[in-house]
């Protein structure tokens, strides 16, 4: 059933409340129906960023609401979104004779802030079709878990970033290898790195410089040097000086650094100072 | 000069949607600017029903040229024109029929192609070759060829090998009425500045071959595709359409005149990996009983991502549309036809079947612009 | 479908209550067994929503109940919920009816029985609260249902005809019941509630047969279409309009047998209009203080009478030029506004004389916009409604005038 941009949190739950509700008065077969939504950046990280908040804080229905993210709202001509990189060409931010970037804002980050925002859901998680196995466990694990959960995935788009669809998988890769896009999934509060996004937090795998992202695709193709320069500083600040890459983009004061030495016992536990 | 005895001329472009945009909106505008060189008037315009265009879909838009205002006016009664005096194709596989995405069936190429008017195609096959695989004509036209391959030039980045250029030299071959030489090419000498782009106007002028067609010539080989819109009686209220179930294909659901470029399978050479079927965003691929992956011909746009993804050098290889006529899966005649099936694969691919066999890079030189090597945004072509 | 009971058969068990116009329509909610709603505050609508989450609290009845992020999701959710097959209620007023605009008109389109309630309210800006019909009345081209209650026995009624008409398979609306801010919603009135057996029979199960989203019935619901195909879409929801008429009608005859109420014919209630010259039309709860100067009026020898709308949709041409042909002259008393209209008129006034515009015996008719932002209708404000209506009887062109009624200048 196709929803109003801006409504896939709302039509995930007013589906899974209507089949819970059928399902217990016995007016519907009991039994386990899926309930996802799928929403772009433009309906998803922009307008129904509400309603998908709302729906991850509904604990008792069963929904996933699936981010599906190529980075501009492109079935409407290929406009900017929240999503849409730093300096990229759109309809909306051509590159000009006297502005050469009409676009200067960073993507928002959009499952970081649904995991940090909404304790209760069980799991929210970054994926890239790109890498499709992972991505599909992601999905399951979505699905099994159950409540309401959250998916954001990074769909390279060969209409609005401009280059061969036959290139998609690759652009897909390369968004993570240079650390643009972290892979991670948070289960029950806890966050695992994946693919690998992993493997460059261990060491065992070195970033690729974002040129090699941004060369590849006609939306860049304006970038001076220093714009490239801008882009891999920002990228490199998530991996030198967030809490987590891509995930939280805060990191502790010098002067509180006993935060991560916190006494975790329950309050019953708990001596008194 | 020569008056025209016609008091305007629509010509329309049919392009890959998206890669081709820029491009058929560059020919449509200076079609009417060239025309307004002799104090002609016009107007050019893409169909809104194409919009928001999907890769590769067949797509249209439109210049249409009068003589004055009120003629001008009279030649757009009908805004989307259900009759063509010239119809281009900047790809040479469109000819074996265009679908849109909203409306409903495979048309043939020369459909809006009034009596005696002119289909030109952008390709570096013969004329006898691109009539080969054109539907059969209901109506006598002329076919032109100018040489090119389907230059997917990109949205932003506008990187075309002169398509346009040669597409209103040999405009201004067949419609010298409407589209003066001179006149081509002192709009293009005004916008580029670039003597190049003027000679490859002439060129095109020059190298277009012509090719009368009558009527019953071309292929009845293409599948027919008849679909009868219902009326509100017979539709089902809610905006309702049936669907399927999980695991069962749509038989309407048809994508193939989307492809320029379409993936052929080395069963021998397959390791099963299961990469292509991952990664094919139209999931056209079917696990064969043996755990081999055969293509669905119907569902597959050649977008290419399987021919990328596969491990295996030339198992899956992108060959130019313009050499099949059929749409069949190819899994079947490989398992009843071992070698019958693998020389087919050569022959088409110009691959070996065999990976001992060292052979050069897939031909690939039909398609021209459309192999994505050549794609001047891609990493191979590129700004690098 | 006609109703195979006695007539009047439950009425002796009906119980009584007193209550707002709010809270008898959530007495309908958990008489219609209501599966989903959702809801998000604006007075005075909300009220519905206080008082049906204390029967979920008290464990009158079993309803998902989701509060919403805002009026939009709110309407999406109980849309979504309805193509499940849910029985739902959602309400709004004001601006966040408007808020929730999107999603009313497609909820339409879809050809969903979603049921609401419209406490009518002035639009921002200014902020106000008071009654206003322009929030109800801006859904009037779009497929939604209309009727307009006077009283909170009438809410409750209307609230159990929509979903039996809204849910009837011949139209298959949404249905959006108006109902007038503080006049009606937060006034307390005697109710007769009846009892669900009665209720049970008067509202059959809702049942979206094969048009219900589920994995057993592989449908696609609302897919893209273009310009082949949305006049027919179009046609399919403007005949189900036209069927809504006598679906109405027919269970209007049937709520009437089962019990007892709703007067002579759904979509008008006459008052005084049998030897009436001078009448006034309306809906709502204007009609309270118009009944009284009408007895007040006819006192001083005044043939004078009030016919008030209750279903704004589908618009009850036939019955209004039947009606109103037989007067002198019709004052049209607009709780609403529409700027720049013709003869600067509201709504209704424009309405009603489209409808009459080819009969040969007609009546003058003049316009009136009156009681705006909540404001009250006072008697002499009524006299004065109906001196300006008999004055214009004289000449059918001094009906191309609309009065504001109580505006200081």
């Amino acid at each position: 059933m196709h929803t109003q941009l801006g409504a896939s949190g709302s039509a995930a739950l007013g589906t899974a409340a209507g089949l819970k509700v059928l399902m217990r008065k016995g007016k519907l077969k009991n039994e386990k129906i899926n309930v996802i939504a799928f929403c772009g950046d433009g309906g998803g990280a922009d307008m129904g960023i509400g309603a998908i908040s709302a729906t991850l804080t509904h604990k008792d229905y069963n929904c996933l609401v699936l981010l599906y993210d190529n980075e501009s709202y492109a079935n409407t001509d290929i406009q900017l979104s929240s999503q849409t990189p730093y300096g990229a060409v759109t309809t909306f931010s051509p590159s000009g004779t006297k502005k050469r970037l009409m676009h200067t804002r960073w993507k928002k980050n959009v499952p970081g802030m649904l995991a940090a925002g909404h304790p209760e859901s069980r799991y929210i998680a970054a994926g890239c079709a790109a890498y499709a196995v992972d991505l599909m466990n992601k999905i399951r694990k979505a699905l099994e878990l159950g409540g309401p959960t959250f998916v954001h995935t990074l769909d390279p788009c060969p209409k609005g970033w401009d280059y061969h669809p036959q290139y998609s998988q690759e652009l897909g890769h390369l968004a993570v290898e240079c650390g643009i896009w972290p892979l991670y999934e948070v289960i029950d509060r806890v966050c695992n790195l994946t693919g690998p996004t992993r493997q460059i937090a261990e060491g065992r795998k070195k970033r690729k410089p974002v040129y090699e992202y941004l060369k590849r695709q006609g939306r860049f193709a304006h970038f001076a040097e220093e714009d490239v320069e801008h882009f891999q500083h920002e990228v490199d600040k998530m991996w030198t000086e967030w809490l987590i890459p891509g995930v939280i983009p805060f990191t502790i004061a010098a002067k509180d650094q006993t935060i991560l030495k916190i006494d975790k016992k329950p309050l019953h536990e708990q001596k008194t100072a | 000069m020569n008056d025209p005895k016609e008091t305007s001329i629509t010509v329309e472009v049919v392009y890959r949607g998206i890669f081709q945009k820029t491009l058929a909106q560059r020919i449509c505008r200076s079609i009417v600017l060239a025309a307004r060189k002799r104090g002609h008037t016009g107007t050019a315009f893409a169909r809104y029903g194409d919009s928001p265009e999907r890769n590769g879909v067949p797509a249209k838009q439109f210049a249409v040229v009068a003589i004055n205002d009120l003629e001008l006016e009279a030649s757009m009664a009908k805004y989307e024109p259900a009759v063509v005096d010239v119809s281009i194709a900047v790809d040479d596989t469109l000819v074996k029929g265009v679908e849109s995405w909203a409306w409903y069936g495979r048309q043939p190429i020369w459909k809006p192609v009034k009596k005696d008017g002119f289909l030109l195609v952008t390709s570096d096959n013969s004329p006898a070759d691109v009539l080969a695989q054109t539907d059969e004509a209901e109506r006598p036209y002329t076919l032109v060829t100018v040489p090119g391959g389907a230059s997917f030039a990109g949205l932003w980045v506008f990187k075309d090998d002169h398509t346009d250029y040669r597409v209103l030299g040999a405009l201004a071959r067949i419609e010298p009425e409407w589209v003066r030489l001179d006149d081509v090419k002192a709009l293009i000498k005004e916008q580029t500045k670039d003597e190049s782009a003027v000679q490859s106007a002439q060129y095109g002028y020059d190298a277009a071959k012509l090719r009368a067609v009558k009527a019953g010539e071309g292929t009845s080989g293409h599948e027919k595709l008849q679909f009868t819109k219902p009326g509100w009686t017979t539709m089902r209220p809610g905006i309702v359409v049936d669907a399927r179930k999980p695991g069962e294909r749509n038989p309407q659901y048809k994508k193939y005149t989307a492809r320029t470029l379409r993936p052929v399978v080395n069963f021998d050479t397959c390791i099963k990996c299961t990469m292509c079927w991952l990664d094919c965003p139209d999931e056209c691929f079917e696990v064969t009983p043996e755990g081999h992956y055969e293509v669905v011909y119907q569902a597959c746009i050649g977008c290419g991502i399987c021919a990328q993804v596969c491990p295996v050098k030339d198992c899956i290889v992108m060959v130019d549309e313009l050499r099949f006529e059929d749409n069949e899966d190819k899994w079947q005649f490989w398992k009843k036809d071992h070698d019958g099936y693998n020389k087919w694969f050569e022959a088409k691919s110009g691959v070996s079947a065999d990976p001992k066999v060292r052979t050069p890079a897939a031909r690939q030189e039909g398609a021209g612009n459309a192999n994505p090597a050549a794609n001047p945004t891609s990493a191979s072509g590129g700004d690098d | 479908m006609a109703i195979q009971v006695k007539e009047r058969e439950h009425q002796d068990v009906e119980t009584e209550q007193l209550m707002s116009g709010c809270e008898a329509i959530a007495e309908a909610i958990r008489l219609a067994d209501v599966d989903v709603m959702a809801a998000y505050p604006i007075r005075p609508y909300d009220g519905v929503m206080q008082a049906a989450a204390k029967l979920i609290a008290n464990g009158k009845m079993d309803v998902e109940y989701i509060v919403a992020d805002g009026e939009h999701s709110q309407f999406e959710i109980v849309k979504h919920a309805c193509a499940v097959g849910s029985r739902v209620f959602v309400g709004s007023s004001g601006v966040g009816w408007f808020y929730a605009f999107e999603a009313i008109a497609v909820t339409a389109g879809l050809r969903l029985p979603v049921v609401a309630i419209c406490g009518n309210r002035a639009l921002d800006d200014p902020g106000a609260f008071g009654t206003e019909h322009n929030d109800s009345l801006a859904v009037r081209d779009l497929g939604w249902l209309l009727p307009w209650a006077e009283t909170a026995q009438e809410a409750m009624d209307l609230a159990l005809m929509a979903w039996r008409v809204g849910e009837d398979k011949r139209v298959s609306l949404p249905v959006a019941i108006g109902l007038d801010g503080a006049f009606l919603t937060h006034s307390q009135q005697i109710v007769r509630i009846p009892t669900q057996a009665a209720v049970n029979t008067f509202l059959p199960r809702f049942d979206l047969g094969d048009r219900l989203l589920h994995p057993d019935n592989p449908i696609t619901i609302a897919p893209q279409v273009d310009q082949d195909w949305l006049m027919e879409i179009r046609m399919q929801n403007d005949q189900a309009m036209r069927k809504a008429h006598d679906v109405v009608s027919e269970a209007h005859a049937d709520f009437k047998k089962l019990f007892g109420r709703g007067g002579d014919s759904p979509f008008l209630d006459e008052y005084m209009t049998d030897d009436a010259e001078y009448v006034v039309f309306g809906q709502g709860t204007l009609a309270l203080p118009m009944k009284v100067a009408i007895r007040r009026l006819r006192k001083e020898g005044h043939k004078v009478g009030l016919v008030r709308l209750k279903w704004f949709r589908p618009f009850p041409t036939q019955e209004i030029v039947k009606s109103l042909s037989r007067f002198k002259a019709v004052g049209i008393i607009d709780r609403d506004y529409s700027f720049g209209s013709p003869h600067y008129g509201g709504v209704l006034y424009n309405e009603v004389r489209s409808a009459l515009y080819s009969q040969e015996k007609r009546p003058t008719i003049v316009g009136f916009i009156a009681g705006l932002g909540g404001r009250e209708i006072e008697q002499p404000m009524a006299t004065e409604i109906f001196e300006k209506t008999k004055a214009a009887a004289s000449d059918i062109k001094s009906g191309d005038t609309c009065h504001w009624i109580g505006v200081r200048s």
